[in-house]
């Protein structure tokens, strides 16, 4: 049985070893941060001279560009070997048959290191990356949103520092409080109900916790349901109340993080990489910021499931080399380099609870993930999320907030135009 | 002045195979960047080709046109749309008149006023469009505090406004286009002769009454031309809503460049999105022989 083994492990480390003669990987690479930048090109150089013969040329396409690209390169031809993709459309591009199952590659890491990767997934993050059997895609980050607030602004406000708020409902009425009480510019909470994936990625955390589901047993929309309406109103409220930028329905998540950093916003449901940002800022309340759990619904309390794994085209000419290199990019020394970088939760959960993970603020958000929840929990990943949570969630949650629907209208719209892009 | 006989002389087969020959690489470019896309989204709009459904392309037939004439989300895109070029051309013209008339003096100030006024033609989409954006912020917009003493605005920006966005886009529009509009007038008005002027003044001619009987008609055919092709690029608009305000509040700012764009990138509808681009080639076309017959009858 050990020689058994030993023989496996040595055939598994010649196939990941075994060098892919001259062979050119193609990478897509979405971020456009300096330091993200620069351990990408530390992790390939890394790849580079333990794969001797193998090029990896790296392509930045910003996040904001990767839809345009991937759906032109899918249409026209010019894919590349392998890319970083947002979890929730790992199942659209899986669907199309556009992406190349990751099952040997993830086989030849375990049996050359000894590990099992794919135990080593977040829950949430296999119901996006395992799809009919098979895996597709190797997570780089796992991300959920936190409530970071202001202690200093609580208490001028009248608050408890030491209690934020719970539920939803408590949310709402702090928000308010707190924007009664502060200066002029200076709101409770910054919520966007724009077209914007920031406001899905709040929202949705609002209506899992009442208890509301995307779809229904029959796979139809699910949304029209008390639990669904209360969610809607209870988020909305608060634009509604004025508790935050007036402007909030044309406002991006980016725009909304710079206004917390600048001390616009007594409260922000924020992933981690804002604390980095805010300790690079040094702004003079930097210690008065705390950071609690998503509030909860009647129901439970559900995180924002977001994140974003590599995965490999079918398209590829050099699967093998392809697949080396996502294994390598998403496990070990290197790739652990790149998410202290990024200041992001690593999608491994053994990697995640090491250091620097245990220490502040990531235990609230490694914690959050326990309930961090896809858009269509407890349903399976369905391929058409990428056209669901652009265009549909989102228009309900601003008609609302701007007044131009009321509840009911705009769940009936809601579900009208979910069952449309269903049933295509 | 009359051609000589040896000019007139029939060309020999040799002078007529390289006349073809030399100009064969232009009709070449022409067809590889015009038809050949043309013919290429024709094909397409006749394909079944929904990516989540077909992977690849299939014949589909006439199913992408029914179902566009079933979208009524489409036809609402496309009666904005329509709004959205008329009121630019009517924005452009509206700035551009009274400003080519003022130009129209042969002056230092003139002349810089005329080169400075390009300004907003030569400006970058994404550089104008953020400017605009900032100044109806609702927190630091210089223009918004305007619009909020004219009671125009309240405490939001008017883009989150669904009833006053497209106005307010559509003014920006026009602005964009103005100097476009504001040099062929100039053309126009400087190719006026004096005399008739002249001749209408020692006629007793007031100003208004010279400017209605001899600049309007006079300017009129510069106006219809330079209205229609501006009015073509403000059809196929895309770029000023989508960075403004992505089609929103709700779908307040989409039009048909925006529906196109989301057809082929959010819903993964490349063939339905070719479709659509037939049925605007087609309507624009007819809307510009129609107007250009009615000018001739004219």
């Amino acid at each position: 049985m050990r020689y058994g083994l030993l023989a496996a492990t040595a055939l598994g480390s010649m196939l990941v070893a075994a060098p892919a003669m001259g062979q050119t990987v193609t990478f897509w690479q979405f971020s456009t941060n300096p330091n993200d930048i620069a351990a990408w090109e530390e992790i390939i150089a890394a790849f580079e001279a333990e794969h001797q013969g193998v090029d990896v040329v790296m392509e930045i396409v910003p996040w904001s560009e990767q839809q345009q690209r991937l759906v032109t390169a899918l249409t026209t031809g010019g894919l590349p070997d392998v890319s970083m993709l947002g979890n929730n459309v790992v199942a659209q591009f899986q669907a199309i048959g556009a992406l190349a199952p990751l099952d040997d590659a993830f086989a030849a890491y375990d049996a050359a290191h000894g590990t099992d990767v794919a135990a080593d997934i977040w829950p949430g993050d296999r119901g996006y990356y395992n799809l009919d059997g098979q895996w597709w895609a190797s997570p780089i980050a796992v991300e959920t949103r936190a409530l970071y607030y202001r202690k200093d602004l609580f208490e001028q406000a009248g608050l408890d520092p030491n209690s934020p708020p719970d539920t939803w409902e408590e949310l709402r009425a702090a928000a308010k409080t707190l924007t009664e009480a502060a200066p002029d510019g200076v709101y409770g909470i910054g919520l966007s109900t724009s077209l914007d994936y920031f406001t899905i990625h709040n929202f949705m955390s609002a209506y899992l916790g009442y208890g509301a589901r995307m779809l229904a047993e029959d796979g139809s929309c699910g949304f029209d349901t008390p639990q669904f309406k209360d969610a809607l109103a209870v988020y909305t409220g608060i634009a509604l109340d004025g508790s935050t930028h007036p402007d909030a329905a044309s406002m991006d998540g980016n725009t909304f993080q710079r206004g917390f950093l600048d001390g616009r916003y007594g409260m922000i449901l924020m992933h981690p990489s804002l604390y980095r940002d805010l300790v690079a800022e040094q702004p003079d309340w930097l210690d008065q910021v705390a950071i609690a759990q998503v509030p909860a619904g009647p129901d439970n309390r559900s995180g924002f499931l977001g994140g974003w794994p590599l995965v490999m085209w079918d398209a590829s000419d050099a699967k093998e080399a392809a697949g080396q290199f996502i294994m390598f990019a998403t496990h070990g020394e290197a790739f652990k380099e790149l998410a202290v970088a990024g200041g992001f939760i690593p999608g491994s959960i053994s990697l995640a609870q090491g250091e620097p993970w245990t220490e502040f603020p990531y235990p609230v958000f490694v914690e959050q993930l326990q309930n961090a929840r896809p858009y269509q929990y407890p349903s399976q990943a369905i391929a058409q999320m990428g056209q669901l949570e652009v265009d549909t969630i989102q228009k309900a949650v601003q008609a609302v907030a701007l007044g131009q629907k009321d509840i009911d209208a705009a769940t009936q719209d809601l579900c009208a135009d979910i069952n449309t892009v269903l049933a295509r | 002045m009359s051609l000589s006989s040896a000019e007139r002389a029939p060309r020999s087969p040799g002078d007529q195979a390289l006349a073809y020959a030399l100009v064969s690489p232009a009709v070449a470019v022409a067809l590889a960047i015009a038809v050949l896309p043309l013919l290429y989204a024709l094909w397409l709009s006749f394909q079944d080709w929904y990516l989540l459904r077909n992977p690849q392309p299939i014949w589909g037939g006439f199913k992408n046109f029914s179902a566009l004439l079933a979208d009524s989300a489409l036809w609402s895109a496309f009666w904005r749309t329509c709004v959205w070029t008329l009121g630019t051309v009517a924005v452009e013209i509206a700035l551009a008149l009274p400003l080519a008339l003022l130009l129209n003096r042969d002056s230092a100030i003139a002349r810089a006023a005329s080169a400075l006024i390009l300004l907003p033609w030569v400006m970058p989409f994404i550089v104008l469009g953020y400017g605009w954006r900032f100044l109806l912020d609702s927190e630091v917009g210089a223009l918004h505090a305007v619009l909020q003493a004219l009671g125009v605005a309240d405490t939001s920006s008017v883009l989150n406004d669904p009833n006053l966005a497209l106005g307010v886009i559509i003014f920006i529009s026009g602005w964009k286009g103005m100097p476009f509009m504001v040099l062929a007038l100039l053309a126009a008005l400087k190719s006026i002769p004096d005399e008739l002027y002249e001749a209408a003044a020692i006629d007793g001619a007031g100003h208004w009454q010279r400017f209605v009987t001899i600049t309007v008609p006079l300017i009129q055919n510069t106006v219809v031309i330079i209205g229609l092709v501006l009015g073509i690029l403000a059809f196929y608009s895309f770029d000023l809503p989508w960075i403004m305000t992505r089609g929103g509040p709700q779908d307040a700012t989409t039009i048909l460049g925006i529906t196109m764009f989301k057809a082929v990138f959010t819903d993964l509808r490349p063939a339905y999105a070719a479709a659509i681009s037939v049925v605007m080639l087609l309507i624009l076309a007819g809307a510009a022989l129609t107007l250009l017959q009615l000018r001739r009858r004219d």
